[in-house]
């Protein structure tokens, strides 16, 4: 399904990335010190790192897969951006992310040193490096082949493409360098997916004619527990509202560490909030068109080809490359976030933890930079040999790589709300809700059920949203258990590191 | 196809789960925004530390906007 793009496209798509490219370049002239890199020297404003927020959760991929997503399952699709994300958004703001910004630390782990011990930092630290270098791969390799499906170019072009222009930004840049350009591609994408929706709704007759003609279970935000889609209601309320929209939004490097940016706490809470605010508007922007797809185009082989699919039904010229540069926008903020907070990871958790305790600013900034360089060749070489295998590898991949968050989440609300927890609990807690995720995934696998002659545990496809609720709770039981029989932390460790 | 005591659990709360009225589970979806919304008209923000009162008062008209658009899609979907 390759789109047709006309010279007036590839002129507003190549202004779009030259300009993204400048601006990156630009803020690069004026980072001196690994402060500047990792946190934007802390001078970043509240309505940039709001805009980035939002940025950096929409990816090029989830732009295509959400559009299809609603083409298959209706607007249930939606609350991933409603009650997935506004409720956690404004508790962050008010409670956590103030009292992170205040620990003056550069890294979640690191806070969870200060607050536990160094066992419990790597081993989270650790998690989510391993999270992160995967993950890059994936977005790339995922993004690559859309944009070879929409441009008709070749996959490895496109992997090159968007790893050099964003690896250039980024290391040059760093954290300032990914919050400005996310400004720019949240706005770019927004007007992007407006443009795809504004059209779509004048061909159905209008706001009020499209809504008629949807059936009602397209309509539904709340699924009964038996539904085929993914997103029972349960899952929705207990494992996405309660455990994965918390864990992302409070406990997530590459969310958490621009605010950490901010140039105040007030700034830190006050982009939470407003990246809040625009939250409602994303699923109209984003869900909406693959709705309208449903209306437009009912016979579609694959829901993810709506997008796409609008995109060559509906959009003139120009407007065609406007869109383009709206998906390579969201697939650019989540990629660069990805590279910077992977490369703060290393550098703090791993490298002036254990290598260098005494490394000055300059020479931070020097491993930030090499450290973010060899991810983007990391990042290339992952996604060249997962094009190379089967595609069930890198979903399944992805699937793993979120059985962490349920545990990591009771480990971080332990910590800052529970002066009882203890390190050792905390990381009993931790390992023992990553092997009760990977158990639950081990055994509703269909080969491993299979062999043992078990029926798959859980009912629905993908019931990724169930782990992280068992993960959740399973870690919590231990944590609470094993820190009760282990001794208690100081009061001076505990004074400054939990919340009054 | 056998089952362990792992799927004897996870039926019994499936089981219980299916038996909750979708209408109710949809109020649940507008009281939890609103009970957010509650909290945050009347929750301290910065007492501790003196802060600017526009701060705060800015810091809550944001948060109250962001609620109350959930509280409206999910009471009107």
């Amino acid at each position: 399904m390759s789109t047709t793009l006309t010279p007036l496209d590839f002129v507003l798509l190549g202004l779009y990335l030259a300009g993204t490219l400048g601006v990156g370049l630009w803020i690069g002239r004026s980072i001196r010190t690994g402060e500047d890199f990792f946190l934007g020297g802390r001078k970043l404003p509240w309505w940039a790192i709001g805009m980035s927020l939002v940025a950096t959760d929409i990816g090029g991929p989830d732009i295509i897969g959400v559009g299809g997503a609603a083409y298959d399952h209706g607007m249930a699709v939606a609350n991933f951006e409603w009650i997935g994300c506004v409720p956690a958004m404004i508790v962050g703001a008010l409670v956590f992310i103030p009292f992170f910004w205040r620990m003056g630390v550069a890294t979640i782990p690191e806070y969870l040193e200060k607050r536990f011990d160094v066992r419990v930092r790597t081993a989270l630290s650790i998690c989510w490096q391993i999270f992160m270098a995967c993950n890059l791969g994936v977005m790339l390799l995922a993004s690559a082949r859309m944009m070879s499906e929409l441009f008709g170019w070749g996959e490895t072009t496109c992997i090159l493409a968007t790893a050099v222009l964003v690896g250039a930004y980024t290391i040059v840049g760093g954290l300032a360098a990914v919050v400005y350009t996310d400004m720019i591609q949240c706005t770019v994408m927004i007007a992007g997916c407006m443009g795809v929706l504004v059209l779509g709704l004048v061909e159905l007759g209008g706001p009020t004619a499209f809504w008629e003609q949807l059936e009602p279970a397209q309509k539904a935000l709340v699924l009964p527990v038996d539904t085929d889609t993914p997103f029972p209601w349960t899952g929705i309320l207990f494992g996405l509202a309660m455990i994965l929209s918390p864990a992302y939004w409070i406990g997530n490097q590459a969310i958490v560490q621009r605010s950490l940016g901010a140039k105040s706490a007030f700034q830190a809470q006050a982009a939470y909030v407003w990246g809040a605010v625009l939250k409602s508007l994303i699923p109209v922007i984003i869900v909406g068109p693959g709705l309208v797809a449903v209306l437009l185009y009912p016979e579609l082989d694959q829901a993810d080809h709506a997008f796409p699919q609008l995109v060559a039904g509906l959009l003139p010229a120009g407007l065609r490359g406007i869109f383009l540069a709206a998906f390579l926008a969201a697939l650019m903020s989540s990629v660069d976030s990805y590279l910077n907070s992977a490369s703060t990871l290393v550098a703090h958790d791993i490298y002036r933890r254990f290598v260098a305790p005494e490394a000055d600013a300059v020479a931070m900034l020097r491993v930030g930079r090499g450290v973010t360089a060899i991810l983007v060749i990391w990042s290339i070489a992952c996604a060249m040999v997962m094009a190379r295998l089967d595609e069930g590898i890198y979903t399944i991949f992805q699937t793993l790589m979120s059985f962490f968050q349920g545990p990591a989440l009771a480990v971080l609300l332990a910590g800052t709300l529970w002066k009882r927890a203890t390190g050792t609990g905390a990381l009993v807690g931790f390992l023992g809700g990553l092997v009760t995720t990977v158990g639950q995934f081990l055994l509703n696998n269909d080969a491993v059920c299979s062999w043992l002659g078990l029926r798959p545990l859980f009912q629905i496809d993908e019931p990724f949203l169930y782990y992280s609720i068992w993960g959740f709770l399973v870690a919590g039981g231990l944590l609470v258990t094993v820190s009760l029989l282990t001794r208690r932390e100081p009061d001076e460790k505990t004074s400054l590191t939990v919340l009054r | 196809m056998t089952s362990t005591f792992l799927h004897d659990i996870g039926d019994t709360i499936r089981n219980a789960m299916a038996t909750v009225p979708l209408s109710l589970v949809g109020w649940a979806f507008v009281a939890i925004p609103l009970v957010l919304l509650v909290w945050v008209l009347k929750c301290p923000i910065g007492d501790d530390e003196n802060r600017d009162p526009k701060q705060v008062r800015l810091l809550r008209i944001g948060a109250a906007l962001a609620l109350v658009l959930q509280i409206v899609i999910y009471g009107l979907l």
